[in-house]
């Protein structure tokens, strides 16, 4: 037991990687029932993974670090703490069920299942390495699974995608790679602990954060680097889709609060002014286009480009409030995205077209299918109870003190985002039902069991983590608390530096300076404590 | 009983939330049943095409199963209330605020879930509870006819579990989830014949007119949260006279954005549009939510946050002209509209106007007091004409019942008898509920303080004889017609559609509707009768124990019963000469409404189409919007983001294409290119050191 949980995250990089390549020899006849076999192993193991790691410790957990190249410092160090951990758990369970939705794949199974469980090892690979040329390493790597699924299994127009993605992706993370190596020759290691623990002059500071930052925000994808998603989407099969939206657009998110907020503060402070803006700018922008789409997996990829907004906002506003409100979102949109985009493969298989205005009155056909799809949707519109509110709540709460002005813009956002949702719900299942309906209505069957496999899981998380975000909230507390530290005081000075940020109220935080004293407040779950109180005391009467 | 008050609390609340899960259970035993494919019930022509298929054993079983189970959890939580209001009331029972688990915590932040249970949560637990459970049962007879009545049953439980968090939040947060919760729920219920397009655009456009309103709300929770650290009531009440003295501006800007918030729920002025259309649902559900509770939140929510508003005097001042413009402008509307589910919506328009021009002169009491009141005899009058619908065979315009050639008041003789209470509480003829409320909030009006409150009163006063007028032109053009119709008298004012003639064809002979939808009235007609007598103490502040605060110096609430008697009785004899005149104009002499209307074309248009605001916001906010996102589209992203990468490529190739170009392959070339760089790079090193 002891060999294998010090060895967990190797394990769990390396039994996806070899399940691939099992795969990949296997008879065709067998190919998905072995894949999805080997997928269960990696979402077994994250079960010690989440159970033996210790939210209370700063720093990371689970470490391995083997000497590699010496020549050059490189090591193979891997190690998790609570901002991976979640996403780690996400690809774990979304890769299954993107198999499970991907039992009809005809053409090269064995290729397709392996190209999978590959992007699996990778991505899990991103979140756990801790050397900058193993990050870099899996980063990169991930292109190539990604590339070919969009490239191979995608739509009629799936070469175009899968070049400009593989490109957008790319060109941004040479600029990474330049500013690693940089580094290194400064620090003289490739060691992400060690870059933490470098000061860096501000003038360094802007030009690595610009760097980073352009690989990150092609990834995430922020205003204006994100016309490679939809495309990506539109092209890729439904599951390409889903790990897509799920897990890998988190990536970029991810680097931000791993690098650019920890490392480089008072660069990221610097620019924080103009990342407040193109997140404000992709909220309401991509919600406003998601709106006139007529391709279904358009409009739910751009409501990914606009919710993505809410995360890069709430990353970087920097208060503890808002980083727990941006890796909520992060995590949720993980969840709700990935249910769409299955919901969209179920209608697609059916009915082999993603033209809003070929479908309508799918509630009476498939009733299954739009209860599913209503529970999504909800949960999309960020309804209080389902597990995305928490997130953009806390996102906007947070990031209000900070950037007042752009979290009223961003605010906006919910009307849009409601406006296509209700929208898009209407379109497929509302109203009369089109002439593609009416000619197929026998291959119309609601949702199978297969189906109901793959929704299920996502549906007990949308109420759960709806009621009780502690679950989630509980495991990053501490890098939260750490990177609110880093950068906070260098955003607060950036502000005080600059009179033209617009600041609403500017004395309003020094009555209550919720950021200034933010002290962790955890209430553990009790149960029902009773306190008789008279709610208030008239201070004034009319008598 | 003191020990049981929290326990008693949360089950009141949760109850209708079991009773709507436990239905919704019934879906896994008899999945989604053939009947409930096939198209549902319908409102305008749904006689025709309902239950072509007889309804099998398992599908009568699916259905009672849920409709049993919501109607009798709500019912049980109905008994719950009144148990917890009149407790607080004879003093057997404290106000508690119960804690049940932490909802979530972030930095400062720590939400949880709970109730809190004040005089004002109680009154609206009963208002809600009681209204609700008569709906319920009123709804196994409207609804009887229809394949997927369980879904229906379902959703009205759960939105009068959202209602009730809304009403016994102890936080912001918890209020805003029962808030949205309402929402969606009106979104199903309004949406629910959802193969009707206009069902759906209506629905669609209450979701989006209320999240508008929404956004402004959460940039006030925002603003609010920043400024006092708390999102908690208690906590909130207890900073706002230091906050105040140091911030009034913080507490201006809060109270404006939560009032906009409250603006689009309970649809006023600017913010309403939604509500006449969300008619489109079944008519129990506009009784239950879009006039007896759902659209009564943002009255609430002021009254919740009194101590708040009574430190943002300004704020008061545009919640006191918002709530009279819309009284005003609901009530011209109301003369007009010939669907009678729309006149009784923007009855209910109107009078959420009165409600907040009370609370506009602090008069909160007052307010919570109409509300009250409004809810039993709006609610009734609803349900009255829901059965009229269902007696008349979805037939909604009161034209066509002049015409039917029926006399509605003998075929109906239940429905006319109850039709008139309500009307009469409507327009507030003593001893009727409505006189006691709404004169409460005229009288407050004309005391406020400064006069500043006259012009309200004015406003008021008029829109109280239009009230009586619209009301009872329902009742006369519905009820009181000649048995062998004249057709020079009741010829409608436009020509009959196509439908419309398709309705003829068919003569079904109206009926009374059945007890299970007469019985459930009559609580409610009890209500509209008597409730202004028997709670005339709910006008008064030391009656709500603290749950409200007043500002001294907004004496306008106390000072309303020494008000010259005139300007008391005013509104009373404008509403008996309002009766009197619609008797004349809708029940005598049926050709002078048409008169009028030729005689001033210009008024009677803008009233026929309601002020055509939705034709401005067409123009104004869905046409730009629609243009903004379809040039977002195209020239942000294609031609502009995209158009510049591919442009960027092809810079990139040509470029390449043209260094190729430079590889002449002549030395000459070569070495006068070297010789050239090797100046400048020379001549740029001297210059940099000299």
């Amino acid at each position: 037991m002891s060999l294998l949980t010090s060895n967990m995250l190797s394990l769990l990089i390396f039994l996806p990687l070899v399940s691939a390549f099992i795969t990949y020899i296997t008879p065709a006849r067998y190919t998905k029932q072995v894949a999805l076999g080997l997928s269960l192993i990696p979402l077994a193991l994250c079960v010690p993974l989440f159970l033996q790691f210790n939210s209370a410790l700063a720093g990371l957990q689970f470490t391995e670090s083997h000497t590699w190249l010496p020549a050059f410092n490189i090591r193979y160090t891997l190690g998790i703490d609570g901002l991976a951990l979640p996403l780690i758990g996400l690809t774990a369970l979304l890769t299954p069920l993107c198999l499970i939705a991907s039992w009809h794949v005809q053409k090269n199974p064995q290729g397709f299942f392996a190209a999978f469980l590959a992007l699996e090892a990778f991505v899990i690979g991103v979140f756990s390495a801790q050397d900058f040329i193993l990050f870099y390493l899996f980063w990169e790597a991930m292109l190539i699974p990604m590339f070919l699924l969009i490239g191979l299994w995608g739509g009629e127009n799936r070469v175009y995608a899968a070049l400009k993605f593989f490109l957008y992706t790319f060109v941004g993370s040479v600029l990474m790679l330049i500013a690693g190596l940089w580094l290194y020759n400064v620090t003289g290691s490739f060691s992400l602990e060690v870059w933490q623990n470098t000061v860096l002059p501000l003038g360094a500071q802007k030009w690595l954060f610009l760097a980073f930052f352009a690989a990150f925000a092609v990834k995430v994808p922020m205003f204006p680097f994100h016309t490679w998603l939809p495309d990506a989407h539109v092209q890729a099969p439904t599951a390409g889709s889903v790990i897509l939206a799920g897990v890998l657009l988190k990536m970029g998110a991810y680097g931000f609060l791993r690098f650019c907020l920890p490392m480089f503060p008072e660069g990221s402070a610097y620019f924080a002014p103009m990342v407040f803006t193109l997140s404000a700018i992709a909220v309401v922008y991509a919600a406003f286009i998601a709106y006139v789409q007529t391709d279904i997996k358009k409009m739910i990829a751009y409501s990914s480009v606009s919710h993505m907004g809410f995360v890069t906002l709430a990353a970087f506003s920097g208060t503890v409030t808002g980083l727990h409100g941006s890796l909520l979102v992060m995590l949720n949109h993980g969840i709700v995205s990935a249910g769409l985009f299955l919901g969209v493969g179920v209608i697609y298989e059916r009915l082999h077209t993603r033209q809003l205005a070929n479908f309508g009155a799918l509630a009476k056909i498939m009733p299954a299918y739009a209860f599913v799809m209503m529970i999504l949707t909800l949960a999309a519109v960020a309804l209080p109870g389902t597990n995305s509110f928490v997130g953009e709540f806390l996102a906007l709460l947070g990031s209000w003190p900070t950037a007042p002005i752009y979290t009223a813009i961003a605010t906006t956002g919910v009307v849009f985002g409601a406006l296509y949702m209700l929208h898009l719900y209407r379109g497929i299942f509302y109203g009369d039902a089109s002439e593609t309906v009416l000619h197929h209505t026998a291959e119309l069957k609601d949702l199978t069991c297969r189906e109901w496999l793959t929704f299920l899981p996502l549906l007990a998380l949308i109420p759960l983590l709806g009621v009780m975000p502690s679950l989630a909230q509980n495991l990053w507390q501490q890098p939260v608390q750490a990177i609110s530290a880093e950068y906070l005081p260098a955003l607060k000075a950036q502000i005080a530096h600059q009179p033209g940020i617009p600041q609403i109220m500017p004395e309003t935080e020094q009555l209550s300076t919720p950021i200034v004293t933010e002290t962790l407040a955890l209430e553990t779950i009790s149960g029902t404590i009773v306190s008789a109180t008279v709610p208030v005391t008239p201070t004034t009467s009319a008598h | 009983m003191q020990a049981l008050v929290p326990q008693l609390t949360t089950l009141a609340v949760l109850l209708p939330a079991i009773g709507a899960l436990l239905g919704a259970l019934t879906f896994l035993i008899w999945p989604t049943l053939k009947a409930e494919l096939a198209h549902g019930h319908d409102d305008h022509h749904g006689h025709d095409d309902h239950a072509p298929e007889a309804p099998t054993a398992s599908s009568k079983w699916a259905h009672y199963v849920a409709m049993s189970l919501t109607t009798g959890s709500v019912l049980a939580a109905t008994v719950i209330s009144w148990t917890l209001f009149i407790g607080l009331n004879n003093g057997t029972a404290e106000p508690v605020t119960t804690h049940w688990f932490t909802w979530f915590s972030a930095g400062p932040w720590a939400v949880t879930f709970g109730t809190m249970l004040d005089k004002l949560s109680a009154t609206m637990l009963i208002v809600v509870t009681s209204v609700s459970a008569c709906v319920h049962v009123y709804s196994w007879g409207y609804m009887a006819e229809d394949a997927s009545k369980r879904r229906f049953f379902i959703y009205l439980s759960a939105f009068t579990f959202a209602m009730l968090m809304l009403v016994t939040a102890p936080n912001l947060v918890q209020m805003f989830l029962g808030w949205e919760g309402v929402g969606v729920c009106s979104y199903l219920l309004i949406g629910f014949w959802f193969h009707k397009a206009s069902a759906n655009a209506a629905a669609i456009k209450a979701f989006i007119v209320n999240r508008v309103a929404d956004a402004a709300m959460l940039v006030g929770l925002f603003a609010l949260a920043a400024t006092f650290g708390t999102l908690t009531y208690s906590e909130i009440f207890a900073k706002v006279d230091a906050v105040s003295a140091t911030n009034s501006y913080a507490i201006s800007f809060i109270a404006l954005f939560l009032f906009i918030g409250a603006m689009g729920k309970s649809a006023q002025f600017g913010l309403h549009t939604w509500l006449p259309d969300a008619m489109e649902g079944p008519t129990p559900v506009s009784a239950l939510i879009h006039a007896a509770t759902m659209v009564t939140a943002g009255v609430f929510l002021l009254c919740r946050m009194s101590p708040l508003y009574e430190a943002a005097p300004q704020v008061l001042h545009i919640v006191g002209y918002v709530g009279a413009i819309t009284a005003i402008f609901a009530a011209t509307v109301g003369l007009t509209q010939t669907d009678i589910k729309r006149v009784i919506a923007y009855s209910t328009c109107s009078q959420l106007g009165y409600m907040f021009f009370a609370i506009g002169v602090s008069a909160y009491p007052a307010a919570m007091f109409h509300l009250t009141t409004h809810a039993f005899f709006k609610a009734l009058l609803f349900l009255g004409a829901g059965s009229v619908i269902h007696g008349m065979h979805h037939e909604q315009n009161i034209f066509n019942y002049a015409k039917s050639g029926y006399v509605l008041r003998k075929v109906l003789p239940i429905t006319y008898g109850l039709m008139w209470l309500g009307s009469l509480a409507l327009a507030g003829i003593p001893p009727f509920a409505g006189y006691f409320s709404k004169d409460l909030v005229l009288e407050s009006a004309f005391a406020a303080p400064g006069g500043w409150g006259l012009p309200l009163y004015a406003i008021g006063t008029l829109a109280a004889m239009l009230t009586a007028i619209y009301g009872f032109r329902i009742i006369f053009m519905s009820f009181h017609n000649k048995p062998k119709v004249d057709e020079a008298h009741a010829k409608p004012t436009k020509a009959k559609s196509k439908k419309e003639a398709h309705h003829d064809d068919h003569h079904h002979t109206p009926h009374e509707s059945p007890w299970i939808m007469l019985v459930p009235m009559l609580p409610l007609a009890f209500g509209a009768v008597l409730s202004g007598w028997l709670l005339h103490n709910m006008g008064t502040l030391e009656w709500w124990d603290g749950s409200i605060v007043i500002h001294h110096a907004h004496s306008a609430l106390h000072d309303a019963h020494h008000i010259p008697e005139f300007f008391k009785k005013l509104p009373l004899i404008l509403a008996i000469s309002g009766i009197t005149l619609a008797f004349y104009l809708f029940a005598e002499y049926r050709g002078i409404p048409k008169r009028i209307s030729q005689l001033l074309p210009i008024p009677y248009a803008i009233s026929l189409n309601k002020w055509y605001i939705d034709e401005i916001y067409q123009v104004l906010w869905v046409n730009p919007t629609a243009s903004v996102a379809r040039f977002f589209a195209e020239w942000g992203d294609k031609k502009g983001i995209d158009g510049l990468l591919n442009g960027g490529a092809a810079t990139v190739r040509d470029f390449g294409q043209w260094l190729r170009g430079a590889q002449t392959g002549y030395v000459y070339h070569y070495a006068y290119a070297m010789l050239l760089a090797l100046t400048l790079g020379l001549g740029y090193l001297l210059w940099k050191t000299m």
